[in-house]
């Protein structure tokens, strides 16, 4: 599966949900797509050019509108609690899907900066997402410091003493010694080279074009192909509180060409069917433009895409009212989107994963799969 | 794990390293062992953990490398990691 996340809240009226002919729109216009009677901002031609792939949900809705418990929800499907940490969709999704056939970490970040809040929580370091900061430099310390024979003798040894020790049973020390064999095993095997975006040939390169999120969307295709269950994507930069138009302008040019050119490719290489894309950020923003020519954060009524995976494309799906503030047609949750993504990837999300102290937590908070989503 | 700063850190052929200077100043390994334990773990090996060492030593056959790799071990291990 793949992930692309808008970090800081991208706004619904300049992506896929534009408002026509309503002051509300701040000037931006709209533009036809390949479906007959379906606009996107004019910022996303692109992504235009592929809608019949695309379906878009115009009606999410939430109620949180700060940053940690909104990027907090929207990872993990539940809302924050101090008492447990909920794994993140990457963690949940490999727990279900992956089959350890891969050298390679089942969920892998590109372009996130570190946040603690979206890590395998509960479901332990063993689905932990790997992050990368940047997809235009190989990931950090992937390289033995000695041969990989003298490095498999330390990590013996390494095991041989702290079994000797008498915490030998303690959790720490499995998962650590598991962390350690784990990324030994990455990085010695050959599907390192899925990291290596410059190999791509160049007709493929510049059908994603150039920067982070560009890279970030060839990489993830890569990695998909060698086993990977889940890539994330972060593009950051959303939060225009000032300059929305601008700002969306510039973001737009990073995110809508790289997204469009991956549905492709993987369609193309008959992996879009068995792939799910979901584009989203953490809320919208507010229907009313604020002096500064911005918009400021609004969970009330925002959107997120799909693609592949079992998807309709083509398909929109709820409405707000004409000046974008209330859904008055099929309000879809965050646990509804969870549950969604449950489905296009046939995992149960009635399963009880097992909280500490044997506290059981479903894989959703709740939540119905949005039907219409799917190809009939 | 692979940290070029670690790498260096831990090269026993360089007299400014603490290893390098252990395995200057301590010709005996068990003495040798005993004080890279007390360095990276602030304690003394248990007589389990030491045979394992001198049991190293005697299988890789260069002194240098195998206390390299126990040095490597130690500071990679757990009780680093966790020990506060």
């Amino acid at each position: 599966m793949y992930f692309a996340l808008d970090a800081g809240g991208p706004s619904q009226f300049e992506t896929f949900s534009p408002l026509e002919n309503h002051r509300n729109n701040g000037g931006t216009t709209s533009i036809s797509t390949a479906v007959p009677g379906i606009h996107f901002a004019e910022y996303f031609p692109e992504c235009a050019r592929i809608a019949n792939r695309l379906a878009v949900i115009r009606s999410m809705t939430s109620k949180e509108g700060s940053h940690p418990r909104a990027s907090y929800l929207l990872h993990t499907g539940y809302l924050p609690n101090p008492s447990l940490r909920h794994p993140t969709l990457g963690s949940i999704v490999a727990s279900h899907t992956s089959d350890d056939a891969s050298d390679l970490p089942p969920v892998v970040r590109i372009g996130g900066r570190g946040r603690s809040d979206s890590g395998a929580g509960f479901l332990g370091t063993k689905w932990d997402p790997f992050e990368l900061r940047s997809p235009n430099e190989n990931p950090s310390h992937t390289t033995p410091a000695v041969s990989p024979d003298r490095h498999m003798r330390r990590l013996d040894l390494m095991e041989r003493l702290e079994v000797a020790h008498e915490s030998a049973a303690a959790i720490e020390i499995t998962n650590h010694r598991n962390l350690y064999r784990r990324a030994t095993r990455m990085m010695l095997s050959a599907d390192m080279k899925a990291f290596d975006i410059a190999s791509e040939p160049a007709s493929i390169r510049s059908d994603y074009g150039s920067g982070e999120f560009a890279s970030g969307c060839l990489m993830a295709r890569r990695l998909i192909e060698h086993g990977v269950s889940f890539v994330e994507v972060v593009s950051n930069g959303w939060d225009t509180h000032q300059d929305n138009f601008s700002q969306i302008k510039n973001l737009a040019g990073q995110v809508d060409g790289p997204t469009a050119a991956l549905v492709r490719d993987l369609e193309s290489r008959g992996m879009l069917e068995k792939t799910l894309v979901l584009w989203m950020g953490e809320f919208g923003r507010t229907p009313q433009v604020n002096p500064r020519s911005g918009r400021d954060h609004f969970p009330r009524s925002y959107n997120v895409v799909l693609a592949g995976g079992g998807i309709q494309g083509g398909t929109v799906i709820g409405k707000t009212d004409s000046a974008g503030i209330d859904v008055t047609e099929r309000p879809v949750t965050v646990p509804d989107l969870f549950a969604t993504v449950c489905k296009s990837l046939s995992i149960d999300q009635t399963i009880e994963q097992l909280a500490p102290a044997g506290r059981p937590i479903k894989v959703t908070d709740g939540g119905s799969p949005v039907l219409e989503a799917f190809e009939g | 794990m692979n940290s070029p700063v670690m790498a260096s850190a831990i090269n026993g052929n360089r007299p400014f390293t603490a290893i390098g200077k252990i395995l200057h100043e301590q010709p005996d390994d068990r003495e040798a062992a005993s004080m890279l334990y007390l360095r990276t773990l602030a304690r003394h090996p248990t007589d389990r953990e030491l045979n394992l060492c001198l049991d190293h030593v005697k299988e890789v056959g260069n002194r240098n490398d195998a206390f390299e790799d126990i040095f490597w071990s130690l500071l990679n291990s757990t009780e680093f990691i966790h020990r506060k």
